[in-house]
């Protein structure tokens, strides 16, 4: 178990450090930099001309002149010496700070998705496959067929307008305008919840589909074993037989897809995030892609990759001690 | 508004001559009760003490307004100042525009005194004027940006420049401090439209800098101030720290939004930055200079919080929700009616837009491909082009009806109209658009298309730009005027780009054709943005090579305009250097009369007439304004006026 701990975190480390590359070097590729794109939006609000010479100087003040590689040794060097993620060309501020005042309301947002999918996607791929080919299985595997087909932007764009049309208030952002500075009480965490079931829903629902079909198709293979049979035949009662056996070896993939699910998730939120006005990281890292305001943009990947990776190697452990079946070597 | 435009042309003459003030002196003044208790408790000066000894007065656009509440203003994107806080929470320079857009009125100049040759221009200022932290604004303010600012080889290294500096002439531009409230500006040549430059974006610089506040982040004055720099993120030299807080010269003044402590001379100013959350704060200026027609101080509003929305159907919800105050530039003109109608708490203005066109299509005659440069010069395609597109209907599929077929030209109540610049051509035509064609390009391949001389098929690309709210209906007219050229045998192929790659396009000059806005409709629009007027401006992309010529920018880029085009640039610089404003309109007549006859860019429709909803709580909001970019958006409905309803 050490060695394959040892081992697995070794991986790890230098798996991240290939994400920080790609990371860094992706989000330089397109035409230009954040210069350019700073000069784009002067020059569009009507500031005539910019001399060349000051947008070398520009590109100076901002460091953007080093080679790519001089660039990239010095965000690492500082990130790991001083935890320093560089600095916003857009905010002006820390990128650490942005990061770490948009990362926890991401992953409130994402956890209580995560949760919301499981608990209905778990009972109702369980009904499915006991009750295979009823109604219920029907209605169950049509609902979550729509939600899977259905884009997310839209289906945040129709509740937010039924919510308007009918509940009389827009559900947009994650708090009421009072709570939205306000420091962190019980109101403004009962504020959260009201406002949180929106994107819980809209994001959740692509998810469900998939697990549904999944839970289902484990479970019927499960289901024809002997050893249900076996059980069966020793006089389990069918609740207990049910949950204590198959659904048990049926739950391997949700665990071992632990770890995909925060970045899955993350990237469905960006979008959902734009619509309804959240303050989660995806609307920050998209415009910091679209700006170029490259020190963020790559914080943001690098720390939600670091997270996944991470998140893999716990469901990789968590799936061994539940399943003694697999094997570490 | 723009009917009484040639009695107002007189006025503005008059008031540029000889600076009319109004006058404020005896007057008892008042302030809002959140600063008289900060006065009660010792906390800041009397209302007398703040407010100079002659405050501006600005005359309530509706009635006297009540003070106090809070406005929120929804903005899309990261960015507080572009998104719209700008023009409702900033934007104060020397001289403003008059609320109707008949000439400039006295702002941060109390008074002005011209010299007859247009060469010399004194500025009184308001004494007793300060910045927002109390300090005093004094003419040394200003000569602080002139000398070490805009004449430091550090901060500027091509030398001087400035949007409001003509570029002919700028190394021997002077101000002098004649004594603490009078500065002098002394031009190389004439330059009778300065003012009309000051009122806009342009003139942003001259009363930017706070000389007591920056010289501690300025090499010159500061022996220590490496020790800044070693200790603040994001720079590498002082010039780098400069620009950080100061926001400016280089920089984009829109960063001060970032920089709390920065003083400023503005109605209100910022209290947190955008970061975290979806909103950002701003408080009001207790030393803002002007006062209404009561001896009121401005604005009447005290606190104003900007709210982030990152998609305008969002921001849009939340105004017919109420959540929200105002939104700049709002987008789906039925929703909003619709809103209205069912209730919502809104009332609508209607701002009429000051632009000369929905469009401007340019050909560019300095293409890479030299046969496709040579068959963009000829007018004769031009002409042909243009009367193959059906005006009435791209204006009923993408504009709902609303606009009426013309090329780009100022409107008929400019004193700038010109009938033919206007009409000419716009008649949808085929078989004379084939006639025209024919004279330029006649032979025609087995599919229709028509040849290029060289026996190549006649393709090129139509660059249009898709990415703001104010683009968004160009791809549709784009791919219907692919659609009319087509049926005339020319081929077009559409490129949807992004802002960046555009401008990457424009500046390698890989465009063939491409599409923008009309702008130089309204009133004098026209001499101060004369892009589609004139060749060689910044966007007039039908020569795109001439303004890096003319800038002296972008070595690769640059073409060496022909010498009537360039006889049209000096014609241009003397429109400005003519010192009465009938001099001005009498010269840019006769370039549009040039403009008319070499049918530069060609344009669909007037534009359609603007929509602007806002929350029923929003008081001495104008019914009707002239909305556009030289007037300050939306700083020509004098925010600082506008009030809440209790």
């Amino acid at each position: 178990m050490k060695k394959f701990l040892l081992r697995r975190a070794i991986y790890m480390v230098f798996t991240v450090w290939i994400i920080t590359v790609i990371a860094f070097i992706v989000i330089q590729l397109p035409p230009g930099d954040y210069v350019t794109n700073m000069v784009t939006e002067m020059m569009a609000s009507g500031t005539d001309d910019i001399d060349p010479a000051i947008i070398e100087q520009l590109r100076d003040q901002y460091g953007l002149n080093d080679p790519m590689h001089v660039q990239y040794l010095k965000w690492m060097r500082n990130i790991i010496v001083e935890g320093d993620f560089g600095y916003s060309l857009a905010f002006k501020r820390d990128a650490r700070d942005l990061i770490l005042e948009r990362l926890p309301l991401t992953f409130v947002v994402t956890l209580s998705t995560v949760l919301f999918v499981w608990i209905v996607a778990l009972p109702i791929g369980v009904f499915s496959a006991v009750r295979k080919y009823s109604l219920g299985d029907y209605i169950a595997t049509f609902i979550g067929f729509i939600g899977l087909a259905t884009p997310n932007f839209l289906f945040a764009l129709i509740l937010m307008y039924l919510s308007y049309k009918y509940g009389g208030r827009a559900l947009i952002g994650l708090f009421s305008a009072e709570y939205v500075d306000a420091p962190w009480t019980m109101a403004k965490v009962f504020d959260l919840l009201k406002h949180l079931f929106i994107p819980m829903i809209i994001i959740g629902t692509s998810f469900t589909a998939g697990l549904i079909r999944t839970m289902r198709a484990n479970l019927l293979d499960e289901l024809n074993r002997p050893y249900v049979d076996a059980a069966r035949a020793k006089g389990l009662s069918e609740t207990r037989l049910l949950w204590k056996y198959p659904v048990r070896y049926a739950l391997n993939p949700f665990v071992s897809t632990i770890g995909w699910a925060l970045p899955g998730l993350v990237a469905g939120e960006v979008i959902v995030s734009i619509v309804l006005n959240l303050p989660t990281s995806g609307p920050v890292l998209f415009n910091a892609l679209l700006e170029q305001d490259m020190y963020v943009a790559s914080g943001f990947i690098l720390v939600l990759s670091a997270l996944t990776v991470i998140g893999t190697f716990i469901s990789d452990v968590l799936l061994a001690i539940l399943d003694p079946r697999i094997r570490l070597e | 508004m723009r009917r009484g435009f040639h009695v107002v042309v007189l006025m503005l003459l008059l008031t540029a001559l000889f600076g009319v003030t109004a006058s404020a002196q005896d007057m008892m003044y008042s302030e809002s009760p959140m600063l008289s208790s900060m006065v009660d408790s010792g906390e800041l000066p009397a209302v007398e003490e703040r407010l100079p000894a002659s405050p501006r007065v600005v005359e309530p656009f509706k009635e006297v307004g009540q003070y106090g509440g809070t406005m929120r203003v929804g903005f899309t994107g990261n960015n507080p100042g572009w998104g719209g806080m700008w023009y409702v929470t900033g934007w104060e320079n020397l001289v403003s525009w008059a609320p109707d857009f008949s000439g400039v009125v006295p702002n941060i100049a109390e008074s002005w005194e011209i010299s007859d040759d247009v060469r010399s221009y004194t500025f009184h200022l308001r004494e007793g004027m300060r910045w927002s932290d109390g300090e005093p604004f004094t003419a040394d303010d200003i000569i602080f940006y002139i000398d070490d600012v805009l004449f430091n080889e550090e901060l500027l290294v091509g030398g001087p420049s400035a949007d409001w500096l003509p570029r002919e002439g700028a190394e021997d531009f002077t101000a002098e401090k004649i004594d603490d409230y009078t500065v002098r500006f002394n031009f190389a040549n004439p330059y009778g439209t300065f003012l009309l430059n000051l009122a806009q974006w342009n003139g942003r610089h001259i009363t930017w800098f706070p000389k007591h506040y920056l010289t501690q982040f300025h090499a010159d004055y500061n022996d220590a101030v490496d020790d800044i720099v070693a200790e603040t993120d994001g720079v590498e030299d002082w010039v780098g720290l400069f620009n950080l807080r100061a926001s400016g010269p280089t920089d984009d003044t829109n960063n001060y939004f970032n920089n709390l402590d920065r003083p400023l001379l503005f109605p209100w100013i910022p209290t947190s930055v955008l970061g975290g959350s979806t909103q950002m704060t701003m408080v009001r200026n207790p030393y803002y200079w002007k006062v209404d027609t009561e001896g009121n101080q401005l604005p009447y509003i005290d606190e104003v919080i900007g709210v982030s929305y990152q998609d305008n159907e969002a921001r849009n919800l939340a105004l017919a929700n109420g959540d929200i105050d105002y939104i700049k530039d709002a987008t789906g003109r039925e929703f909003f009616f619709d809103a209205l109608d069912s209730g919502a708490p809104l009332n609508m203005s209607l701002p009429l837009s000051d632009a000369a066109n929905s469009n401007s299509i340019h050909f560019n005659r300095n293409a890479q491909d030299p046969v496709l440069a040579e068959i963009f010069s000829d007018i004769n395609f031009r002409i042909g082009m243009s009367h193959a597109i059906n005006r009435e209907e791209v204006i009923e599929i993408v504009h709902f009806g609303q606009g009426s077929p013309a090329q780009v030209g100022p409107v008929e109540d400019s004193p700038l109209y010109n009938e033919r610049l206007a009409n000419q051509y716009v008649a949808y035509d085929v078989d004379l658009a084939n006639q025209y064609l024919d004279m330029v390009v006649p032979d025609k391949d087995a599919d229709g298309y028509r040849l290029r001389p060289d026996g190549e098929r006649l393709s090129f690309v139509l660059t249009v730009v898709n990415e703001l709210a104010w683009q968004a209906s160009w791809v549709q007219v784009a791919e219907l005027l692919i659609g009319y050229w087509d049926a005339v045998g020319v081929e077009v192929l559409l490129n949807a780009v992004s802002d960046d790659t555009f401008t990457e396009q424009r500046e390698n000059n890989n465009l063939e054709a491409t599409m923008f806005t009309g702008e130089g409709g309204a009133g004098l629009t026209a001499i101060l943005d004369p892009r589609y007027y004139v060749p060689g401006e910044l966007m007039g992309m039908y020569g795109n090579g001439w303004f890096y010529w003319y800038t002296n920018a972008l070595e690769a880029t640059q073409i060496e305009p022909p010498e009537d085009i360039k006889e049209i640039r000096v014609a241009y610089e003397q429109v400005g250097q003519q010192p009465s404003l009938e001099g001005q309109i009498e010269a840019m007549s006769d370039l549009l009369e040039v403009a008319a006859d070499n049918f530069w860019v060609i344009g669909i429709s007037r534009p359609a007439p603007g929509f602007q909803p806002y929350h029923q709580r929003l008081g001495n909001y104008p019914d009707e304004w002239v909305k556009g970019w030289v007037e300050g958006v939306e700083k020509i409905t004098y925010p600082e006026q506008w009030y809440i309803k209790q």
